[in-house]
């Protein structure tokens, strides 16, 4: 038996048209402890990783591990359905066949219910390591977003280099050059447009811009967005949604052939 | 209910008696019986899970057929005859009673090869023995002994009739030969640990052979286990199944746009972080 009541079902929504994105079909891995999903997109350079831990949810009851195989835009669609103000409930029986969502108005007066068609997923797990990244950036996601779409359109693939100073993206293609540069401050007024750099030492490396594009379609999920990167180490970019959540996205740096 | 299909000796009077030896060649566990004084060894072919055995009425979900044949107990006896005499380069090893070398914490059947009619006798082929009190043997691997009785395997007369089945007589007759010698070795090291194949197969010379192979660029042996190897590639080419797989592949336009993403020089997160093994607690 699986319930899990989420009193911000936005949340949800939210998370699944980030991932659904990137990846066709995933397992939901149930287990006493939260909801997590992990990931790859088709090509294998990308990872998706997402936790919803138990606290996150009023009540949370998970009696055994379980995964649930959904095919992400079909769930996609069927929370559509629900209202952004509405409480959602997700529910399975041990039988691990339908995915029961449930969704409440919040002055109860409507009540949704649905039922999705589980998949059996053959998937395979990567153990991600902890690592002790070289540089790690914190910065406005709406100002990463903003950042990725207009390096877009100069080339595929941009370059990020920080050192103390400031984070620096920069991309080169047919008809000319561009570049960005994000100095650390401080904003009072405004905690989230601050941007702030830890550094043990500085790093350059090329990634390619339309999947940082897929990933900062988590902006509405947070303010906030840290990059953690290393030299030929996979990045990893981090959407945290309080203490309870958070949207982990790891991809493959380019290695130029002729370095 | 638990029911399997395997064929196995007629049946006699005596149960067969069921054991654990670790197997000659991999040290792994292995399963044994034992009746009426002979060793058999089980072999399983495996069903890959595309077969299912009906039996009377009801249907074995598990396809697996499994075969138990006489084994001679000298391949089972050669490695733990090896590791018992703890041979060091100034010494030649331990005599022990036959009891004390069958006696094994990890394998505590070993001591029904106690059972095998003749098992003293079988020691005495591959051993130095001395008589230390009436009726008391202690033994101690001879590798001289063991060298001779393997060279010895063209006139084992179970192998030899075997090989004749393969026999081809549209081949010159030291051809003939030299294919033989090599079937046996390759159907022994199956049984025989490394060491002692190495050795063996250095007094043959199988260079002539390997040129007529080359030359014609067929090989004389079918080998059967690479049935499973062909069929799955017949299945790759299956092009209805190639059909399903596209039309199941439902990409939303973002997924499609990621496609076409030019990933030269992006290594496959594979390459950093290692695969976990599968959650055993699924369903």
């Amino acid at each position: 038996m699986f319930e899990a009541r989420l009193s911000q079902g936005s949340l949800l929504k939210k998370i699944l048209e980030a991932v659904k994105e990137l990846v066709t079909d995933a397992n939901f891995d149930c287990s006493e402890t939260g909801i997590a999903l992990q990931a790859m997109d088709n090509s294998h350079v990308a990872l998706v990783s997402v936790l919803l831990r138990a606290q996150g949810f009023d009540p949370y009851r998970c009696d055994r591990n379980m995964p649930l195989g959904v095919n992400l835009n079909s769930l996609n669609k069927i929370l559509k359905c629900a209202g952004n103000e509405d409480i959602i409930t997700l529910k399975a029986d041990d039988s691990g066949d339908t995915l029961g969502l449930i969704f409440e108005s919040p002055n109860n007066d409507r009540i949704g219910e649905y039922e999705l068609k589980l998949m059996d997923i053959d998937q395979e797990h990567l153990g991600i390591p902890d690592t002790d990244y070289e540089a790690i950036v914190r910065m406005a996601s709406s100002e990463f977003q903003r950042i990725m779409r207009d390096l877009t359109v100069i080339s595929e693939s941009v370059t990020i280099d920080v050192e103390k100073e400031g984070i620096k993206f920069t991309s080169s293609g047919e008809f000319g050059t561009g570049a960005v540069t994000l100095k650390p401050h401080v904003d009072i007024d405004n905690e989230e447009a601050a941007t702030s750099i830890e550094l043990s030492q500085s790093v350059s490396l090329t990634f390619s811009l339309k999947y940082l594009t897929l990933f900062s379609k988590s902006t509405p999920l947070s303010d906030q967005v840290t990059l953690f990167l290393s030299d030929n180490v996979p990045l990893l970019v981090e959407y945290k949604m309080g203490d309870s959540a958070y949207i982990r996205y790891y991809l493959a740096p380019k290695i130029n052939d002729d370095q | 209910m638990s029911q399997f299909i395997c064929i196995k000796p007629t049946t006699s009077a005596t149960e067969l008696l069921s054991i654990k030896l670790p197997h000659p060649v991999t040290g792994l566990p292995a399963r044994y019986f034992i009746q009426d004084g002979k060793l058999y060894e089980v072999q399983k072919l495996e069903s890959q899970g595309e077969r299912s055995w009906f039996i009377n009425e009801t249907v074995q979900k598990d396809g697996c057929l499994y075969i138990i044949t006489k084994i001679d107990p000298l391949f089972v006896l050669l490695p733990i005859l090896v590791n018992r005499r703890k041979k060091t380069s100034n010494s030649q090893g331990f005599f022990l009673l036959i009891e004390d070398l069958l006696d094994n914490n990890e394998y505590p059947s070993l001591i029904k090869l106690l059972n095998i009619v003749n098992i003293v006798e079988y020691c005495e082929w591959i051993c130095d023995t001395k008589e230390y009190d009436t009726n008391k043997k202690v033994f101690r691997l001879n590798d001289e002994k063991v060298s001779y009785l393997v060279q010895e395997f063209d006139e084992f007369e179970s192998l030899r009739s075997l090989i004749k089945r393969f026999d081809n007589d549209s081949l010159c007759s030291d051809i003939r030969q030299a294919l033989r010698t090599r079937a046996v070795l390759e159907l022994m090291s199956e049984y025989l640990p490394s060491y002692w194949i190495k050795k063996i197969t250095g007094l043959y010379n199988f260079e002539k052979l390997a040129e007529l192979e080359k030359a014609n660029d067929i090989t004389f042996v079918d080998n059967p286990s690479d049935f499973y190897a062909r069929r799955s590639l017949e299945k790759e080419f299956d092009p209805e199944k190639q059909q399903s797989a596209a039309k199941k592949q439902k990409l939303t336009r973002s997924q499609a746009a990621l496609a076409k993403v030019n990933t030269k020089g992006m290594k496959k997160l594979t390459t950093f972080f290692t695969k976990l093994p599968n959650d055993t607690s699924k369903k």
